[in-house]
């Protein structure tokens, strides 16, 4: 256990290191992101406090924004504010639920594969591959209802959408990896193959897996939204910005539009915030340590 | 002093034509493994076919609802009706029964009655199927030029402001969902600008022989200008939507394409040969960067597909995706079963299309 908890603190180390050596490209992208990411967390925290309550039904129904509700108010008369606010929280939720879930089943997955090659391997690259090329909103939207809806169901099956793209990228890592003469000094020093793939090459592959995560969690809000938006998200009291979004829909025609414009918003802001730091991760792991652009 | 290129006339001629019998041979050889090649690709498709079939099967089972309750909508059944609809349906038959059967039929290329609609399942797919394809291929009229020029324009001036403006515009454009920027386009629509229509594929005063089912292309056929006008009026915003969506995440690709290929030795070779900047990109880079671009569109035509049903439902677009949602809500097996089978195959189709064209196009590709 050790070993990983050092490898951990290694992987800490060059991530620090390589930041202050990147390019300055990818420090705005990752600055801009985080301060996004942080202003939704300041409003909740805010609205939390001093804002509307999210549930509380008045007579003041459909009305444009003004001083008193800076979003307006939606059918049943509720702040769309603070909706949007208490929304950050669900959708986040689903969407790190999801990605976890889908990081915990598609890595070591990924790792053995590549690692192990064989039948074995092809196998899964075949399962993999036929639900990679199959599209994601598809199959979440069949898990979605057969699971119903709630927070731990819809985080199920959106992972099912992601879990191929850890499959492949991990894999595609391991492979590159095993030949490395790090990994066949290990194994000269007689280390099982078990741990060799679990504590050397999944730790080797996890700044990697964080940028991929970050870009996950983007695309991870779009389909949480997406579902909630075809009405198989979260059940309708519980404030969710694509649930909110479909039901803002119906209310166009009357010229409302602050009921659907708002929450959508709130999904590109968030979406915007990860991918950005993502792409920043990214970039930064495209420079070594040495500081040379790979 | 130039050297001189043939020294030995004769013997180059003799080369030559040696090389072209060569070129000859090799491409017999080539079609013949190309077609071996194709045959594999072919047997690949079932497992895929068969294993999301099966998914399909099991999740159907496993999911809570009936076909029979939303069959017999608001009236209330005695147990005896259920039972005979339940049966008529072939649903009370034990699991593995019925999953045989199924499977035995797929293969036959039979998937079936709708259990709702009680058409067959194929008929009802093939009545939706135009309108998902013509959403689908406009916006891909749409996106690749449009995704690749900016690309390309972005990698020519690489690090300057065009490069991070078309940046930032693919990134964030990426980041907004598709039907966001469709409510958005119809509240402007409904707001500011009536000449756009809200939603469908046709205005209803508007009569149109169906002969391909895509109202495009059936206007010109037939000659009917009215229904040309209109359904190009219907078709741009959700075009739109769905276009740029594509393009944004193309022009990021080619981007990243065109600038690892501009950096190759044979690019620097043109370079100093003095070629003009333009056709160096037009000439030498851009061929090569499409390479990886068109498997991308390959697999995004799938994913176009299924991101339709988002688009769908926000311009209310009779299409497959529709049809999907619609056979999910009413818990219609069989209509459910035919639809992803029906996916899985269009899906196969489109990725082997795109592996022989990428076989064709670049000749390092060994099959």
């Amino acid at each position: 256990m050790s070993g990983i908890v050092k490898s951990f603190k290694g992987i800490v180390k060059s991530f620090i290191r390589r930041f202050a050596i990147t390019q300055k490209s990818a420090k705005i992208l990752m600055t801009a992101g985080i301060i996004l990411f942080l202003m939704l967390v300041f409003f909740y925290i805010f609205n939390s406090f001093f804002g509307y309550d999210p549930y509380e039904i008045t007579r003041n129904i459909l009305e444009p924004p003004d001083s008193n509700h800076i979003m307006g108010t939606d059918q049943l008369g509720r702040d769309i504010f603070s909706r949007m606010c208490y929304g950050t929280s669900s959708s986040l939720a689903i969407a790190l639920i999801a990605s976890v879930i889908s990081l915990i089943i598609g890595a070591p997955m990924g790792a053995v594969s590549g690692y192990f090659a064989g039948p074995t391997d092809r196998i899964l690259s075949v399962i993999f591959d036929a639900l990679y090329a199959f599209p994601g909103i598809i199959l979440a939207v069949l898990i979605a209802v057969m699971l119903g809806p709630g927070v731990y169901t819809t985080s199920i099956a959106i992972s099912v959408e992601f879990i191929p793209q850890y499959f492949r990228v991990v894999r595609g890592l391991s492979l590159s990896l095993k030949e490395r003469p790090f990994v066949e000094a290990i194994k000269a020093l007689g280390a099982r193959s078990r741990n060799l793939v679990f504590q050397h090459i999944l730790v080797y592959a996890v700044p990697s897996i964080v940028a991929l995560v970050m870009l996950n969690m983007g695309s991870a809000i779009l389909a949480v939204s997406g579902l909630g938006f075809l009405g198989l998200g979260l059940p309708p009291p519980t404030p969710e910005w694509g649930t909110d979004l479909g039901r803002g829909r119906d209310f166009i025609t009357m010229g409302v539009w602050w009921a659907s414009t708002f929450p959508g918003l709130m999904i590109v802001i968030s979406v915007v915030a990860f991918t950005l730091i993502g792409e920043g991760l990214n970039e930064m792991l495209k420079t070594s340590i040495s500081g040379v652009k790979m | 002093m130039p050297v001189p290129l043939e020294l030995d006339f004769e013997y180059s001629k003799r080369s030559r034509f040696l090389q072209n019998i060569n070129i000859v041979l090799n491409a017999e050889k080539k079609a013949m493994r190309l077609r071996e090649f194709i045959i594999t690709r072919l047997l690949m498709t079932i497992p895929t076919v068969l294993l999301l079939a099966t998914i399909v099967f099991i999740v159907m089972r496993v999911m809570p609802g009936d076909p029979v309750v939303s069959l017999m909508g608001s009236k209330v059944g005695s147990e005896e009706q259920i039972e005979i609809i339940r049966h008529a349906l072939g649903l009370d038959r034990p699991l593995h029964i019925q999953y045989t059967e199924y499977i035995f039929n797929l293969v036959r290329g039979d998937l079936g009655y709708s259990m709702v609609r009680s058409n067959p399942v194929l008929e009802e797919i093939l009545t939706h199927l135009p309108a998902t394809l013509e959403l689908t291929l406009w916006s891909m009229a749409l996106a690749i030029p449009l995704g690749v020029y900016l690309g390309t324009v972005a990698a020519k001036r690489q690090g300057g402001k065009i490069d991070s403006v078309i940046r930032i515009g693919a990134l964030v454009r990426w980041c907004i969902p598709v039907f966001w920027l469709g409510i958005m386009l119809q509240i402007v629509a409904v707001l500011y600008i009536p000449f756009f229509p809200l939603s469908g594929r046709l205005s209803a005063q508007i009569t149109l022989n169906k002969i391909t089912g895509l109202y495009v292309l059936d206007s010109i056929l037939t000659g009917n200008t009215a229904a040309f006008i209109d359904s190009v009026k219907h078709l741009l915003l959700p075009v739109f939507t769905l276009g740029t969506t594509m393009a944004a995440s193309l022009a990021r690709l080619s981007r990243a394409n065109v600038i690892e290929v501009l950096g190759e030795e044979y690019i620097k070779v043109t370079r100093l040969k003095g070629c003009p900047e333009k056709t160096i990109i037009q000439k030498h880079a851009l061929p090569n960067a499409l390479i990886p671009i068109l498997t991308y569109a390959g697999l995004q035509i799938a994913m176009l597909m299924g991101g339709a049903m988002l688009t769908e439902t926000t311009f209310s677009w009779p299409g497959l995706g529709r049809l999907l949602l619609f056979a999910i809500g009413y818990r219609d097996f069989t209509l459910i079963q035919g639809c992803i089978v029906f996916w899985a195959l269009i899906i196969g189709l489109v990725n082997l299309i795109v592996d022989i064209l990428y076989a064709i196009i670049d000749p390092r590709v060994r099959y």
